[in-house]
């Protein structure tokens, strides 16, 4: 062998050598590798054979919570040996890094959530790594050899968890609190949360059983439902826009401010969920008494306005205060009916009668008992400048609110963003406040407000404590459930609660100040209305004066040209014999009776034919007057009809009074006369005209007319005439409006007394404990 | 079951099947290491490598068990746990003879250099080489169980994983003779 293959060869055999070597040693790892799987793999398989064992002693007693039927299963058939081979990798073991300074959430594959907030952990690296190992699974139980013995007693588990914090390899410890949640199917509200404590052999042993307490889910407060129960239903079942939020706040919050007192009424359900307010003593009567109220406005406007404004003397005296200047409420009930009967029932009424020369209408058959007490009591509240007296029947206990229900203003105060993110921003407490409602206390709702920061059941522990009967059984059975809390921040308990106030009293003032000037409004309405009658009335006089005045001029023209004398018609005439029923304003200003004035006269006032023969010429005079009868065809239909005579000779037109059903009048026959009706039907208006009517009976159908139209129409009239028909017609209107007003604002109040009802409709049956003493409203006596 | 299906069991990877068959030696197992200076926890231990021994030694397909399996198990906890207590230098008063074959346990004790070695390693690194090298998992599993990004990195871990043994290996072999 020469020199260089020595070399070469040794070289070889070293390398080879190192070659080997590492080879070698690589195989020798290699192998170690294997055999500490294979060691892993017995040791497993020792430990569930130890659990399997275990299990398979205590038998039918044990049952895993989750599983029990796999765990049977499991030893029956020998399950876990046939999946060893895939089964022998890694642990449910999860090694986390987290950012300690942040707000984590970590969910395992098995579902468990832990949520751990920022600076959960003592560590100054701001990075901690978290050894997360769960077992919920009975698989994962088994396979992790995990025992569920508490002290030696077996337990029933739901899953085990263990977390743990490291920071650069050394164990950290926890200084906050960590929320976890471990998946379920079915909540036992008996489990309890244990502490596992290892032994020197690596057993568990559980301990220190604690209630789970579970932290409530918060939601969107604008999403929840804080109405009272029956708010919706009574929407619902009286048609309205139920499902349209802005509309159902705004109605609802404006009933702050309505308080009803204690005592309850009898009062019918209308179904099972809506009562509905009927006419009753106690609580629900003054009900009817607002009614009552707008429906004696009505009345007043229809019936009595003619002859009464209220405030001021007129044809009848001023009305105000009425109930004071009667002996009694039956005597004036009478006296509106039939003041003459009444006169004579009660001689001491003989001074009414003389207050004017006028005759009071009388009223009999036209006005029901009930119309009656609601006229009265309309024009007894009426209040002078001012209108209407604010809403009395409802009576305001603003102080001693505490003592009532739920004033909605509360409501809208917590029904508010800034509640979201506490206990007032669950299911659970919209559960609750269902109940609430129906107690006769808003103080209750003050005490979940005042404990925000304290678990659900705390809460209704202590509602319970203050009820009885079926709201102390119901609140009992929701402190069992053992609802937990919503974490608060500090400081923030005493933030809401006087955000809470002071919204709460920002709210019920706007309330109540749109209130008042709603009614302020109202009241400037019926004082608008009251005084536009009055215009009217007085308008009207001035017309029916002037055209007797002229239609007397004209009659005793004629009526002397036709005896041959001309006899203007600025002639004086004195005043005619008192006897007289009618008293006009007659324009005279010489002294001296003629007889033929006279008798034009009397014709004139009593609008009926007369002949006159003059003793010197012994010529004739005669004026004739005949009768034209008007019926409107379904005369029934109509709120209001008016029928006008339109003469061509004077300077403003007639109304003809209605009789019975016929609109009738003596026409004069020296004037051609145009007849327009006009009626009105809700918002709508009818006409009939005819020109050159003539005496007889007529049987006439209207016609619908536009406002602009009829205008229109009455416009072809000359002067003055057009003038004042378009001025009656444009009062017709208003009043007609004003009544369909005073309609609507019943219909209103109805609708309102009806949610009312179903908003306040506390359960009186539910004695409670009243933190305050009681109070009542006398004893806080102006 | 019977020492027979046992050692099928063994050859046929069938871990739990067989340690059940097996579990009915532990508590004289225990009863020995007690009476012997040792744990409970020793004894688990010597249990789990005498099962790993003779998972080996069944793979030999001439392997031909000459007295209960019971015996011989408890043969190999012996020899075992003597050599333990020499490396603890508690030397027992007495030494027996034993069936098994001095060979195989004369591996294991060379074979206890890279056993070391091994156990020098990070949980990851032992992780990861157990399921390569023992679960034959696939460079694609390993990236997913062990949360490596992709197949590279898995690959390129299980080397430098394999490297360190390996010094480690050097190092104490250099160190320590047996």
């Amino acid at each position: 062998m020469t020199a260089e293959e020595r070399t070469a060869f040794e070289k070889q055999m070293v390398a080879d050598n190192e070659l080997q070597q590492e080879v070698f040693i690589q195989e020798q790892i290699i192998t170690a590798a294997k055999t500490a799987g294979l060691k892993n793999t017995f040791a497993k398989a020792i430990k569930k054979k130890w659990i399997i064992k275990r299990l398979t002693q205590f038998g039918v007693g044990v049952i895993l919570l989750v599983a029990a039927a796999f765990v049977f299963y499991a030893i029956k058939t020998n399950i876990f040996s046939s999946h060893e081979e895939d089964r022998t990798n890694i642990e449910n073991v999860e090694w986390i890094s987290i950012n300690n300074a942040a707000d984590t959430i970590i969910e395992t594959n098995d579902g468990v959530v832990f949520a751990i907030p920022a600076q959960a952990f003592a560590g100054k690296s701001g990075k901690v790594q978290l050894e997360i190992k769960t077992a919920i699974r009975p698989y994962d139980i088994m396979r992790q050899g995990l025992s569920t013995e508490s002290n030696g007693a077996l337990l029933q588990t739901a899953g085990m968890f263990y977390i743990n914090g490291y920071e650069d390899g050394k164990p950290i410890g926890l200084v906050k609190n960590i929320d976890v949640s471990v998946p379920t199917n079915k909540v036992n509200p008996a489990m309890q949360l244990f502490d596992g404590v290892m032994d020197s052999s690596g057993n568990i042993n559980w301990v220190n059983p604690r209630p789970i307490e579970n932290n409530l889910r918060t939601h969107d407060i604008a999403t929840l439902d804080f109405y009272p129960p029956n708010y919706i239903p009574a929407l619902k079942a009286l048609g309205k826009e139920y499902t349209n939020k802005r509309y159902t706040d705004s109605l609802y919050y404006s009933f702050s401010g309505y308080y009803y007192p204690e005592k309850s009424a009898g009062y019918k359900k209308l179904d099972s969920t809506v009562t509905i307010a009927i006419e009753g003593e106690g609580r629900f009567g003054e009900v009817t008494d607002t009614l009552k109220k707008y429906q004696g406005g009505e009345i007043f406007y229809q019936k009595c306005a003619s002859c009464h404004i209220m405030g001021r003397d007129f044809t009848g005296p001023n009305l105000q205060d009425v109930l004071s200047k009667w002996p009694s409420k039956q005597v004036l009930k009478e006296w509106i009916l039939d003041n003459a009967k009444a006169t004579k029932k009660y001689p001491y009424l003989a001074d009414k009668n003389n207050w004017s020369q006028s005759v009071m209408q009388v009223f009999e058959g036209q006005l029901n008992d009930a119309e009656l007490e609601a006229l009265i009591k309309w024009v007894d509240e009426w209040k002078g400048d001012a209108g209407q007296k604010s809403d009395t029947s409802i009576r305001h206990y603003d102080r001693y609110d505490f003592h009532y229900e739920i004033d909605p203003s509360r409501i809208r105060a917590i029904w508010d963003r800034k509640f979201n993110n506490t206990l007032l921003a669950t299911k659970e407490f919209e559960e609750r406040l269902r109940y609430i409602h129906s107690l006769c206390e808003s103080d209750f709702l003050r005490i979940y407000i005042e404990r925000l920061d304290k678990p659900m059941y705390e809460i209704d522990q202590v509602i319970a404590e203050r009820t009885t009967g079926s709201i102390r059984e119901k609140f009992l059975e929701f402190a069992a459930r053992k609802d937990g809390r919503v974490i608060l921040k500090q400081g923030m308990q005493e933030k809401l609660s006087a955000y809470f106030g002071k919204k709460y009293n920002a709210y019920k003032t706007a309330t109540e100040k749109t209130k008042a000037k709603y009614e302020a409004e109202l009241a400037k309405l019926n004082q608008v209305a009251s005084e536009k009658k009055g215009e009217y009335v007085i308008r009207d006089i001035i017309r029916e004066d002037k055209n007797f005045n002229e239609e007397f001029c004209i009659n005793l023209t004629e009526a002397y040209s036709q005896i041959g004398i001309k006899r203007r018609c600025d002639d004086t005439i004195p005043p005619p014999p008192p006897n007289s029923i009618e008293y006009y304003n007659v324009t005279v200003d010489t002294v001296g009776w003629k007889n033929l004035d006279m008798y034009v006269l009397d014709a004139t006032s009593n609008r009926q034919s007369m002949t006159y023969t003059d003793p010197v010429t012994g010529k004739t005079a005669l004026l004739t007057y005949k009768e034209v009868s008007i019926a409107i065809k379904d005369m029934d239909q109509y709120d209001k009809i008016l029928v006008y005579l339109i003469p061509d000779s004077l300077s403003s037109f007639q109304r003809i009074r209605q009789q019975g059903t016929l609109f009738k009048e003596n026409l004069n026959s020296l004037f051609s006369y145009d007849v327009v009706a006009i009626g009105y039907r809700g918002d709508k208006i009818f006409y009939y005209k005819q020109a050159n009517v003539q005496p007889g009976q007529y049987a006439v159908g209207l016609s619908s007319v536009s406002e602009k139209d009829l205008k229109g129409i009455l416009q072809k009239y000359s002067g003055q005439k057009s003038n004042e028909l378009r001025t009656e017609f444009e009062y017709q209107l208003f009043e007609q409006q004003e009544i369909m007003r005073q309609i609507q604002l019943r219909k209103d109040h109805e609708f309102r007394e009806k949610i009312a009802a179903a908003i306040f409709s506390c359960d009186e049956g539910t004695y409670w404990i009243p933190e305050y003493p009681v109070v009542q409203p006398g004893d806080f006596k102006k | 079951m019977t020492d027979k299906e046992i050692i099928e069991h063994l050859r046929n990877n069938k871990y739990q099947k067989a340690t059940n068959g097996l579990y009915s030696i532990l508590p004289s197992v225990k009863k020995y290491m007690n009476a012997n200076n040792g744990t409970n926890d020793d004894a688990k231990d010597i249990f789990q490598d005498a099962l790993v021994i003779l998972y080996k030694n069944v793979q030999d397909k001439n392997f031909a068990l000459t007295v209960p399996l019971a015996s011989y198990m408890h043969g190999i906890v012996k020899n075992l746990w003597l050599q333990e207590l020499r490396r603890r230098n508690k030397i027992p008063v007495t030494e027996e003879q034993i069936e098994v074959s001095e060979v195989i346990i004369t591996e294991e004790r060379n074979f206890a250099i890279a056993k070391a070695a091994f156990n020098l390693l990070g949980e990851k690194c032992k992780k990861l080489l157990i399921m390569f090298y023992f679960n034959k998992k696939s460079y694609k599993e390993l990236a997913s169980f062990l949360g490596f990004g992709d197949e590279r990195t898995a690959k390129n871990q299980k080397y430098r994983c394999l490297q360190k043994a390996k010094e480690n290996y050097l190092t104490l072999s250099t160190g320590s003779h047996e």
